[in-house]
């Protein structure tokens, strides 16, 4: 257990202590709330071959049938504000996830310190601002849709960072700016049929940088992690073992190395909120040094129009991958011919290297806001997905496809 | 059965609606602060999280009225131009990040008015038909 996750797990049962403690406090509600947030949501797909799921961390996946436990999740957070300058909060949500331990399941656990208005220091656990929805994705009270366009928020994605970040804002008349720095360490789950990998990046910082006018808001970030661990190392053994004999089995395996890899996460987003109208975009560039990590583009359009209570919307998301598949080096195909294990490992190889995501969708749903902690959405999803571009999905197509996806979702917050 | 669906909801995307206006809204803080008038934005960066002071530099601590409340949707409207569904996910979505709290809400324009009067960094926000109380002083009043 590393000294960020004993720090974070301290955090926790820190601040869970002194919420108890202030129970028996006078103007207990001045200092201390507790709030949450939850989905109850069914998903159903056209589709029994391919399986679809919200993002790559997960291997809850949905068929043909209703799935009751694709989008559904309960959070709750302890929120404390001891003084004017002093804050701290815990959030823990628990949902149906490969692999979770119980420090996965805490997504903040932070000191906020605010020395002026202008300034705010976070120490902990606390989400990151790769993308405008990062933070909040788990929280579908907070946005429009079913789910986040998975074409943009499917691709590689952390739910938290351990470590500081700091954020100044300024106020001009009726305009703010505000500028944060965050940096630490965190890691991530992907999870296949073929098994589950998890990248540590170690080195992770991010620089944000927000301007609200008015309706509009804009937002751009630069995010960049170091990997510190090899995602794919049995099959990069064996491929080693081949070297000596195969040159081209070296080549491929260092094609295969995922240690010391940066990526480079690039985004702008803007969106224009008014009481008719809300339209949310982003578009972003994912980068990495390593031949296994897919350099990607993405990028999604929302429209949606308030009329009353109600919420119709239209959407419109796409990735692709925009690194170019790699072949096997000649000496590996023909030795591949006669061993049939080098054959295997050079297949598998392959399809790490070449993975891609290419795909569209197109959206249409609305979200009716019954009452001020509840919102009933549907949302009808149309997704085109290129032969051999379903990465997103749980099993990989090798023809061009079109899948249907239905969502009803019950969010909340209390 | 996808068509109709599709149909049904560029209709409804479509449509117009509007809503009828209802009273004032008094924005209020204590007679000792040092404000002597704020303008939209400046109160909307408090009710929003955006900023946690007044101008003179001191913290502000801005409370509400109930969630569901015509007070509050009147308010919010005229204050930020946007709906209130629209400010109920906003804070759904700030506070669950950590980064801030929503202003803390009380049952009724009196219970806001009790605690500015007793409170110098307080900021509130009551219906124009109310008696103000000697010790508050409205420093915006929201059409």
């Amino acid at each position: 257990m590393n000294i960020l996750r004993v720090i974070v797990i301290f955090l926790f049962l820190g601040n869970c202590f002194l919420f108890s403690a202030n129970c028996f406090a006078t103007e207990l509600s001045d200092i201390f709330s507790v709030n949450g947030f939850g989905t109850i949501g069914a998903t159903k797909t056209n589709d029994q071959d391919s399986g679809y799921r919200s993002n790559i961390s997960t291997d809850n996946v949905t068929y043909e049938d209703w799935n009751l436990a694709s989008r559904s999740l309960v959070g709750v957070q302890a929120n404390a504000n001891w003084n004017e300058q002093w804050g701290s909060a815990v959030q823990f949500v628990q949902q149906k996830q490969p692999d979770s331990t119980f420090a996965d399941k805490i997504q903040i656990a932070s000191v906020n310190y605010m020395p002026t208005p202008e300034w705010v220091f976070r120490l902990g656990r606390s989400a990151p601002r790769i993308f405008m929805l990062t933070d909040t994705r788990n929280v579908g009270f907070g946005y429009l849709w079913t789910h986040p366009p998975i074409e943009f928020y499917g691709q590689l994605q952390t739910t938290y960072i351990d470590g500081i970040s700091a954020t100044y804002t300024k106020q001009f008349g009726a305009d703010f700016l505000s500028v944060s720095l965050v940096g630490g360490k965190t890691a991530l789950l992907m999870s296949y049929p073929e098994g589950n990998f998890t990248a540590d990046f170690g080195q992770s910082t991010g620089l944000t940088l927000e301007y609200e006018h008015d309706e509009w808001l804009f937002r751009g970030t630069v995010s960049r992690v170091v990997n510190q661990n090899q995602w794919i190392s049995s099959v990069r053994e064996y491929l080693n073992s081949y070297s000596t004999a195969v040159p081209g089995a070296g080549v491929v395996s260092e094609q295969l190395n995922t240690h010391g890899a940066k990526l480079w996460f690039y985004t702008l987003g803007a969106s224009y909120n008014s009481q008719n109208w809300v339209i949310q975009s982003e578009i972003s560039r994912v980068t990495a040094t390593a031949d296994v990590i897919p350099d990607t583009a993405s990028g999604y359009l929302s429209i949606g129009r308030h009329i009353g209570d109600f919420t119709p919307y239209v959407m419109y998301s796409h990735i692709h991958t925009t690194s170019q598949n790699d072949s096997l080096p000649s000496d590996v195909t023909y030795a591949s011919q006669y061993d049939s294990q080098l054959n295997y490992l050079a297949q598998t190889s392959l399809a790490f290297i070449n993975s891609r995501f290419d795909q569209s969708g197109v959206a249409i749903g609305v979200r009716w806001d019954i009452n001020s902690k509840l919102a009933l959405k549907t949302q009808w999803d149309r997704k085109y997905i290129n032969a051999y571009g379903g990465n997103l999905e749980w099993n990989i197509n090798s023809a061009n496809k079109v899948t249907d996806i239905l969502s009803l979702n019950l969010d909340f917050v209390f | 059965m996808k068509k109709l669906y599709l149909i049904i909801m560029v209709v409804i995307l479509c449509c117009v609606s509007a809503f009828p206006a209802l009273s004032a809204v008094l924005v209020i803080v204590n007679k000792n602060n040092s404000s002597r008038s704020m303008d939209k934005a400046e109160v909307s960066a408090l009710y929003l999280g955006r900023y946690q002071a007044f101008k003179d530099g001191s913290f502000a601590l801005p409370f509400d009225l109930p969630a569901d409340g015509e007070v509050r949707k009147e308010f919010y409207e005229k204050l930020t131009g946007k709906s209130v569904a629209y400010i109920n996910a906003y804070w759904a979505r700030i506070l669950f990040t950590g980064r801030a709290t929503p202003p803390r809400q009380l049952d009724s324009d009196k219970m806001v008015m009790d605690v500015v009067k007793k409170n110098p960094s307080a900021i509130g926000y009551v219906s124009a038909d109310i008696k103000l109380d000697s010790n508050v002083k409205v420093i915006l009043r929201l059409e």
